[in-house]
Protein backbone atom coordinates (compact mmCIF):
# COMPACT_ATOMS: atom_id res chain seq x y z
CA UNK A 1 0.00 0.00 0.00
CA UNK A 2 1.25 3.50 -0.93
CA UNK A 3 0.98 6.02 1.77
CA UNK A 4 2.54 9.28 2.52
CA UNK A 5 5.54 9.99 4.91
CA UNK A 6 5.35 13.01 6.75
CA UNK A 7 7.92 12.64 9.84
CA UNK A 8 5.40 14.59 11.79
CA UNK A 9 4.93 13.60 15.50
CA UNK A 10 1.95 12.77 18.11
CA UNK A 11 2.55 16.46 20.44
CA UNK A 12 1.44 13.83 23.45
CA UNK A 13 3.70 12.43 25.93
CA UNK A 14 4.81 10.06 23.06
CA UNK A 15 6.53 12.74 21.54
CA UNK A 16 8.73 13.54 24.84
CA UNK A 17 9.34 10.14 24.89
CA UNK A 18 10.74 10.31 21.94
CA UNK A 19 12.60 13.32 22.49
CA UNK A 20 14.43 11.99 25.37
CA UNK A 21 15.21 8.96 23.79
CA UNK A 22 16.86 10.84 20.88
CA UNK A 23 18.32 13.47 22.79
CA UNK A 24 20.19 10.32 25.33
CA UNK A 25 21.45 8.38 21.85
CA UNK A 26 22.86 11.66 20.08
CA UNK A 27 26.04 11.93 18.96
CA UNK A 28 26.16 15.05 17.48
CA UNK A 29 23.45 17.46 18.45
CA UNK A 30 21.84 19.82 15.63
CA UNK A 31 23.24 23.58 15.58
CA UNK A 32 21.29 26.29 14.78
CA UNK A 33 23.30 27.30 11.88
CA UNK A 34 20.12 27.90 9.14
CA UNK A 35 20.33 27.17 5.55
CA UNK A 36 20.19 30.14 3.45
CA UNK A 37 18.33 29.18 0.16
CA UNK A 38 18.97 32.43 -1.62
CA UNK A 39 22.94 31.73 -1.62
CA UNK A 40 23.01 29.00 -4.25
CA UNK A 41 21.68 27.98 -7.73
CA UNK A 42 18.20 26.80 -7.38
CA UNK A 43 18.36 23.62 -9.95
CA UNK A 44 21.02 22.31 -7.20
CA UNK A 45 18.91 23.29 -3.91
CA UNK A 46 15.90 20.92 -6.04
CA UNK A 47 18.39 18.79 -6.74
CA UNK A 48 19.71 18.14 -2.66
CA UNK A 49 16.02 18.57 -1.92
CA UNK A 50 14.69 15.74 -3.60
CA UNK A 51 18.39 13.17 -2.79
CA UNK A 52 17.41 14.27 0.92
CA UNK A 53 13.84 13.54 0.30
CA UNK A 54 14.42 10.58 -1.09
CA UNK A 55 17.17 9.70 1.63
CA UNK A 56 14.22 10.13 4.20
CA UNK A 57 12.35 7.42 3.71
CA UNK A 58 15.08 5.45 2.87
CA UNK A 59 16.39 5.96 6.21
CA UNK A 60 12.92 5.49 7.66
CA UNK A 61 12.29 2.49 6.12
CA UNK A 62 15.87 1.04 6.41
CA UNK A 63 14.84 0.95 10.44
CA UNK A 64 13.40 -2.93 9.77
CA UNK A 65 16.31 -4.13 8.11
CA UNK A 66 17.79 -3.88 11.72
CA UNK A 67 14.93 -4.98 13.83
CA UNK A 68 14.56 -8.00 11.88
CA UNK A 69 18.52 -8.46 11.92
CA UNK A 70 18.35 -7.98 15.99
CA UNK A 71 15.31 -10.71 15.60
CA UNK A 72 17.74 -13.14 13.95
CA UNK A 73 20.49 -12.43 16.39
CA UNK A 74 18.24 -13.72 19.25
CA UNK A 75 17.58 -16.68 17.22
CA UNK A 76 21.27 -17.10 17.11
CA UNK A 77 21.56 -16.50 20.91
CA UNK A 78 23.91 -13.80 20.09
CA UNK A 79 25.10 -11.74 23.59
CA UNK A 80 22.50 -8.97 24.65
CA UNK A 81 24.65 -6.26 23.91
CA UNK A 82 25.26 -7.22 20.02
CA UNK A 83 20.94 -7.66 19.52
CA UNK A 84 20.86 -3.72 22.00
CA UNK A 85 23.15 -2.06 19.12
CA UNK A 86 21.27 -3.44 16.62
CA UNK A 87 18.14 -2.29 17.63
CA UNK A 88 19.63 1.26 18.30
CA UNK A 89 20.67 1.13 14.73
CA UNK A 90 16.90 0.57 14.10
CA UNK A 91 16.07 3.88 16.24
CA UNK A 92 18.83 5.76 14.90
CA UNK A 93 17.67 5.51 11.10
CA UNK A 94 13.84 6.99 12.61
CA UNK A 95 16.09 9.56 14.20
CA UNK A 96 17.69 10.25 11.08
CA UNK A 97 14.46 9.90 8.77
CA UNK A 98 13.50 13.14 11.31
CA UNK A 99 16.87 14.95 10.36
CA UNK A 100 16.07 14.50 6.66
CA UNK A 101 13.07 15.62 6.89
CA UNK A 102 14.20 18.91 8.67
CA UNK A 103 16.67 19.75 5.29
CA UNK A 104 13.91 18.96 2.86
CA UNK A 105 11.78 22.12 4.70
CA UNK A 106 14.93 24.00 5.05
CA UNK A 107 15.58 23.30 1.19
CA UNK A 108 11.66 24.59 0.62
CA UNK A 109 10.04 20.81 0.07
CA UNK A 110 7.25 19.74 1.33
CA UNK A 111 7.77 16.38 3.93
CA UNK A 112 5.75 14.34 2.46
CA UNK A 113 6.58 11.57 0.34
CA UNK A 114 5.03 8.81 -0.82
CA UNK A 115 6.19 5.22 0.12
CA UNK A 116 5.36 1.83 0.07
CA UNK A 117 4.16 0.69 3.65
CA UNK A 118 4.88 -2.74 2.87
CA UNK A 119 7.93 -4.13 4.78
CA UNK A 120 10.85 -5.54 2.78
CA UNK A 121 11.54 -9.36 4.32
CA UNK A 122 15.61 -9.69 4.54
CA UNK A 123 16.55 -13.01 3.99
CA UNK A 124 16.38 -16.32 5.65
CA UNK A 125 19.20 -18.03 4.43
CA UNK A 126 17.13 -21.26 4.41
CA UNK A 127 19.48 -24.09 5.20
CA UNK A 128 21.69 -22.16 7.39
CA UNK A 129 22.47 -22.41 10.77
CA UNK A 130 20.54 -19.38 13.06
CA UNK A 131 24.20 -18.37 13.44
CA UNK A 132 24.92 -17.92 9.86
CA UNK A 133 21.74 -16.54 8.81
CA UNK A 134 22.52 -13.76 11.51
CA UNK A 135 26.05 -13.14 10.92
CA UNK A 136 25.72 -12.88 6.89
CA UNK A 137 22.70 -10.25 7.06
CA UNK A 138 24.90 -8.38 9.85
CA UNK A 139 27.63 -8.32 6.76
CA UNK A 140 25.75 -7.22 4.33
CA UNK A 141 23.84 -4.74 6.01
CA UNK A 142 27.62 -3.45 7.22
CA UNK A 143 29.04 -3.50 4.14
CA UNK A 144 25.80 -1.40 2.43
CA UNK A 145 26.58 1.20 5.57
CA UNK A 146 29.99 0.80 5.19
CA UNK A 147 29.30 2.45 1.63
CA UNK A 148 27.20 5.33 3.09
CA UNK A 149 30.33 6.03 5.30
CA UNK A 150 32.52 6.56 2.34
CA UNK A 151 29.24 8.07 0.09
CA UNK A 152 29.67 10.76 3.04
CA UNK A 153 32.83 11.73 3.34
CA UNK A 154 33.30 11.78 -0.59
CA UNK A 155 30.27 14.14 -0.62
CA UNK A 156 31.54 16.04 2.45
CA UNK A 157 34.53 16.86 0.76
CA UNK A 158 32.78 19.33 -1.52
CA UNK A 159 30.13 20.36 0.66
CA UNK A 160 30.92 23.87 1.81
CA UNK A 161 27.23 24.39 3.16
CA UNK A 162 27.07 24.70 7.13
CA UNK A 163 24.08 24.00 7.73
CA UNK A 164 24.00 20.76 5.01
CA UNK A 165 27.57 19.68 7.41
CA UNK A 166 26.12 19.77 10.88
CA UNK A 167 23.65 17.56 9.71
CA UNK A 168 25.73 15.02 7.68
CA UNK A 169 27.87 14.94 10.22
CA UNK A 170 25.15 14.24 12.34
CA UNK A 171 24.30 10.80 10.53
CA UNK A 172 27.86 10.01 9.47
CA UNK A 173 28.79 10.10 12.94
CA UNK A 174 26.15 7.00 13.64
CA UNK A 175 26.85 5.51 10.21
CA UNK A 176 30.40 4.87 11.76
CA UNK A 177 28.51 2.23 13.62
CA UNK A 178 26.45 0.80 11.22
CA UNK A 179 29.20 0.08 8.68
CA UNK A 180 31.53 -0.93 11.90
CA UNK A 181 29.19 -2.92 13.29
CA UNK A 182 29.62 -5.93 11.26
CA UNK A 183 33.47 -6.51 11.73
CA UNK A 184 33.25 -5.82 15.20
CA UNK A 185 30.16 -8.38 15.42
CA UNK A 186 32.33 -10.83 13.67
CA UNK A 187 35.48 -10.61 16.69
CA UNK A 188 32.40 -12.24 18.62
CA UNK A 189 32.39 -15.27 16.24
CA UNK A 190 35.88 -15.47 15.37
CA UNK A 191 35.98 -18.67 17.43
CA UNK A 192 33.60 -20.79 15.60
CA UNK A 193 34.52 -18.98 12.03
CA UNK A 194 38.35 -20.37 12.81
CA UNK A 195 36.93 -23.68 13.02
CA UNK A 196 34.51 -23.70 10.71
CA UNK A 197 36.29 -23.75 7.20
CA UNK A 198 32.87 -24.42 5.61
CA UNK A 199 31.36 -22.02 7.59
CA UNK A 200 34.03 -19.22 5.95
CA UNK A 201 33.25 -20.34 2.57
CA UNK A 202 29.78 -20.64 2.85
CA UNK A 203 29.92 -17.00 3.80
CA UNK A 204 31.75 -16.12 1.26
CA UNK A 205 29.68 -17.01 -1.58
CA UNK A 206 26.63 -15.09 -0.48
CA UNK A 207 29.02 -12.37 -0.60
CA UNK A 208 29.55 -12.47 -4.06
CA UNK A 209 25.73 -12.77 -4.75
CA UNK A 210 25.86 -9.43 -2.06
CA UNK A 211 28.17 -7.62 -3.47
CA UNK A 212 26.06 -7.86 -6.96
CA UNK A 213 23.22 -6.77 -5.57
CA UNK A 214 24.84 -3.64 -3.58
CA UNK A 215 26.15 -3.07 -6.64
CA UNK A 216 23.53 -2.84 -8.62
CA UNK A 217 21.78 -0.75 -6.10
CA UNK A 218 24.70 1.51 -5.26
CA UNK A 219 25.90 2.13 -8.61
CA UNK A 220 23.29 1.24 -11.10
CA UNK A 221 20.95 3.95 -9.46
CA UNK A 222 23.22 6.66 -9.76
CA UNK A 223 24.53 6.05 -13.79
CA UNK A 224 21.93 8.88 -15.05
CA UNK A 225 23.80 11.14 -17.37
CA UNK A 226 22.06 13.80 -15.67
CA UNK A 227 23.48 17.60 -16.15
CA UNK A 228 25.58 18.99 -13.58
CA UNK A 229 24.50 22.34 -11.89
CA UNK A 230 26.88 24.64 -10.45
CA UNK A 231 26.50 24.62 -6.82
CA UNK A 232 25.82 20.58 -6.96
CA UNK A 233 29.13 20.06 -5.09
CA UNK A 234 28.54 22.62 -2.19
CA UNK A 235 25.44 21.55 -1.46
CA UNK A 236 27.05 17.71 -1.28
CA UNK A 237 25.82 16.38 -4.14
CA UNK A 238 27.98 13.18 -5.25
CA UNK A 239 28.86 12.73 -9.31
CA UNK A 240 27.36 9.46 -10.24
CA UNK A 241 30.91 8.02 -11.77
CA UNK A 242 32.49 9.46 -8.48
CA UNK A 243 29.72 7.25 -6.79
CA UNK A 244 30.54 4.54 -8.70
CA UNK A 245 34.18 5.03 -7.79
CA UNK A 246 32.94 5.69 -3.73
CA UNK A 247 31.26 2.11 -4.01
CA UNK A 248 34.05 0.10 -5.63
CA UNK A 249 36.37 1.24 -3.91
CA UNK A 250 35.31 1.27 -0.68
CA UNK A 251 34.27 -2.79 -0.67
CA UNK A 252 37.80 -3.45 -2.46
CA UNK A 253 40.08 -1.53 -0.31
CA UNK A 254 38.08 -1.47 2.50
CA UNK A 255 35.03 -4.24 3.15
CA UNK A 256 37.16 -7.14 1.58
CA UNK A 257 40.16 -6.72 3.60
CA UNK A 258 38.49 -6.05 6.60
CA UNK A 259 36.26 -9.42 6.13
CA UNK A 260 39.41 -10.95 5.71
CA UNK A 261 41.01 -10.45 8.59
CA UNK A 262 38.53 -13.15 9.57
CA UNK A 263 39.40 -15.97 6.95
CA UNK A 264 36.29 -15.32 5.06
CA UNK A 265 37.94 -15.58 1.26
CA UNK A 266 36.08 -12.07 0.25
CA UNK A 267 38.64 -10.67 -2.40
CA UNK A 268 37.62 -13.62 -4.76
CA UNK A 269 33.88 -13.12 -3.73
CA UNK A 270 34.48 -9.27 -4.79
CA UNK A 271 36.05 -10.24 -7.92
CA UNK A 272 33.35 -12.94 -9.26
CA UNK A 273 30.50 -10.59 -8.24
CA UNK A 274 29.10 -10.04 -11.38
CA UNK A 275 28.57 -13.60 -12.83
CA UNK A 276 26.29 -13.58 -9.95
CA UNK A 277 23.29 -11.31 -10.94
CA UNK A 278 21.52 -10.76 -14.45
CA UNK B 1 46.60 -3.57 -4.27
CA UNK B 2 46.55 -0.19 -4.22
CA UNK B 3 49.13 1.33 -0.99
CA UNK B 4 46.60 2.49 0.88
CA UNK B 5 48.36 5.91 1.29
CA UNK B 6 47.17 6.48 -2.43
CA UNK B 7 43.31 5.84 -1.63
CA UNK B 8 41.12 8.31 -1.42
CA UNK B 9 40.64 9.65 2.05
CA UNK B 10 36.91 7.71 2.16
CA UNK B 11 38.98 4.72 1.54
CA UNK B 12 41.40 5.46 3.89
CA UNK B 13 38.68 6.15 6.31
CA UNK B 14 36.58 3.23 5.66
CA UNK B 15 39.80 0.92 5.86
CA UNK B 16 40.81 2.70 9.51
CA UNK B 17 36.94 1.12 10.30
CA UNK B 18 37.04 -1.98 9.02
CA UNK B 19 40.60 -3.12 10.19
CA UNK B 20 40.10 -1.82 13.84
CA UNK B 21 39.11 -3.62 17.17
CA UNK B 22 37.51 -1.01 18.66
CA UNK B 23 35.29 1.96 17.80
CA UNK B 24 36.25 5.22 18.90
CA UNK B 25 33.09 7.33 19.06
CA UNK B 26 32.20 9.56 21.39
CA UNK B 27 29.91 7.97 24.22
CA UNK B 28 25.68 8.53 23.69
CA UNK B 29 24.90 11.66 26.10
CA UNK B 30 28.01 12.63 25.60
CA UNK B 31 28.34 14.77 22.64
CA UNK B 32 30.04 17.39 24.82
CA UNK B 33 32.38 14.61 26.13
CA UNK B 34 36.51 14.99 24.78
CA UNK B 35 36.23 13.02 21.62
CA UNK B 36 38.08 9.20 22.59
CA UNK B 37 41.78 8.71 21.45
CA UNK B 38 43.04 7.20 18.77
CA UNK B 39 41.41 3.52 17.75
CA UNK B 40 43.76 0.63 17.63
CA UNK B 41 44.18 -1.47 14.82
CA UNK B 42 45.43 -4.88 14.04
CA UNK B 43 47.57 -2.99 11.09
CA UNK B 44 49.52 -0.87 13.24
CA UNK B 45 52.61 0.12 10.75
CA UNK B 46 49.76 1.77 8.52
CA UNK B 47 47.39 3.31 10.62
CA UNK B 48 48.71 6.18 10.94
CA UNK B 49 48.73 7.11 7.23
CA UNK B 50 44.95 5.87 6.84
CA UNK B 51 43.58 8.03 9.49
CA UNK B 52 42.95 11.21 7.51
CA UNK B 53 45.05 14.50 8.83
CA UNK B 54 43.64 16.59 6.75
CA UNK B 55 41.80 19.88 7.89
CA UNK B 56 39.72 19.74 5.12
CA UNK B 57 39.05 16.08 5.66
CA UNK B 58 35.38 16.08 6.50
CA UNK B 59 35.15 12.80 7.65
CA UNK B 60 38.13 12.71 10.29
CA UNK B 61 36.44 16.13 11.20
CA UNK B 62 32.95 14.52 11.79
CA UNK B 63 32.98 12.72 14.90
CA UNK B 64 35.28 15.24 16.66
CA UNK B 65 33.13 17.73 16.06
CA UNK B 66 30.86 16.06 17.94
CA UNK B 67 32.83 17.98 21.31
CA UNK B 68 31.92 21.22 19.29
CA UNK B 69 28.89 20.66 18.33
CA UNK B 70 25.88 23.14 19.91
CA UNK B 71 24.49 22.17 22.85
CA UNK B 72 20.38 21.63 22.44
CA UNK B 73 17.73 21.06 24.84
CA UNK B 74 15.54 18.01 24.28
CA UNK B 75 13.07 19.72 22.54
CA UNK B 76 14.13 20.09 18.78
CA UNK B 77 11.11 21.62 16.87
CA UNK B 78 9.03 19.31 15.19
CA UNK B 79 9.15 19.10 11.58
CA UNK B 80 6.08 20.59 9.93
CA UNK B 81 3.67 18.43 8.13
CA UNK B 82 4.01 20.37 4.93
CA UNK B 83 5.58 23.77 3.69
CA UNK B 84 4.91 25.34 0.77
CA UNK B 85 7.23 23.99 -1.35
CA UNK B 86 8.98 27.16 -3.06
CA UNK B 87 10.75 25.45 -5.75
CA UNK B 88 9.42 21.90 -6.91
CA UNK B 89 8.90 23.14 -10.82
CA UNK B 90 12.71 23.45 -10.99
CA UNK B 91 14.40 20.02 -11.45
CA UNK B 92 13.16 16.46 -10.73
CA UNK B 93 15.55 13.90 -10.19
CA UNK B 94 14.82 10.84 -12.19
CA UNK B 95 16.87 8.50 -10.37
CA UNK B 96 17.62 8.77 -7.03
CA UNK B 97 20.45 6.55 -5.83
CA UNK B 98 19.91 5.13 -2.22
CA UNK B 99 23.03 6.57 -0.46
CA UNK B 100 22.21 5.69 2.91
CA UNK B 101 20.32 3.35 5.42
CA UNK B 102 21.56 -0.90 4.97
CA UNK B 103 19.97 -2.72 1.99
CA UNK B 104 17.54 -5.34 2.75
CA UNK B 105 20.16 -8.11 2.89
CA UNK B 106 18.31 -10.54 -0.11
CA UNK B 107 17.69 -14.22 -0.20
CA UNK B 108 20.28 -15.95 -2.35
CA UNK B 109 18.55 -17.53 -5.09
CA UNK B 110 18.18 -21.16 -5.60
CA UNK B 111 19.92 -21.45 -9.18
CA UNK B 112 22.57 -19.48 -7.91
CA UNK B 113 23.41 -21.73 -4.64
CA UNK B 114 23.22 -24.52 -7.35
CA UNK B 115 25.13 -22.56 -9.39
CA UNK B 116 28.40 -21.26 -7.35
CA UNK B 117 30.75 -22.26 -5.39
Amino acid sequence: MLAAFTAELTGTAIEREYRALASSIARVRPSDVRFDRGAYDPRSVARARAHWSGRMVDEYTSTTVFTTIAAQLMEANAPLDATAVALRMGQDELVHAEACARVVTALGGKVSRMRDTGVTAIARHPGCSAGERALRNVLFASLSEMHSVAYFIASLDGMTDPFLRDVTRQLLSDEVLHGSFGFLYLETCRPWLERDAAARRSIARYLRFGFAVAERAFVGAGSSSAEPFPDDAKLGLVSPGLAADVFRRTMAEAVVPGFERFGIPAGDAWRTRTACVR
Amino acid sequence: MIPSHLSPHYVRFARSLTLATTLALPACSGAGDPAPGPTPSTEPTTRGSEVPASSSDAAAQAVPDASNAVAQEDAAPSVPAAVPDGAADVVVEAAYPHTSGPLPPPELPRDLLAGIG
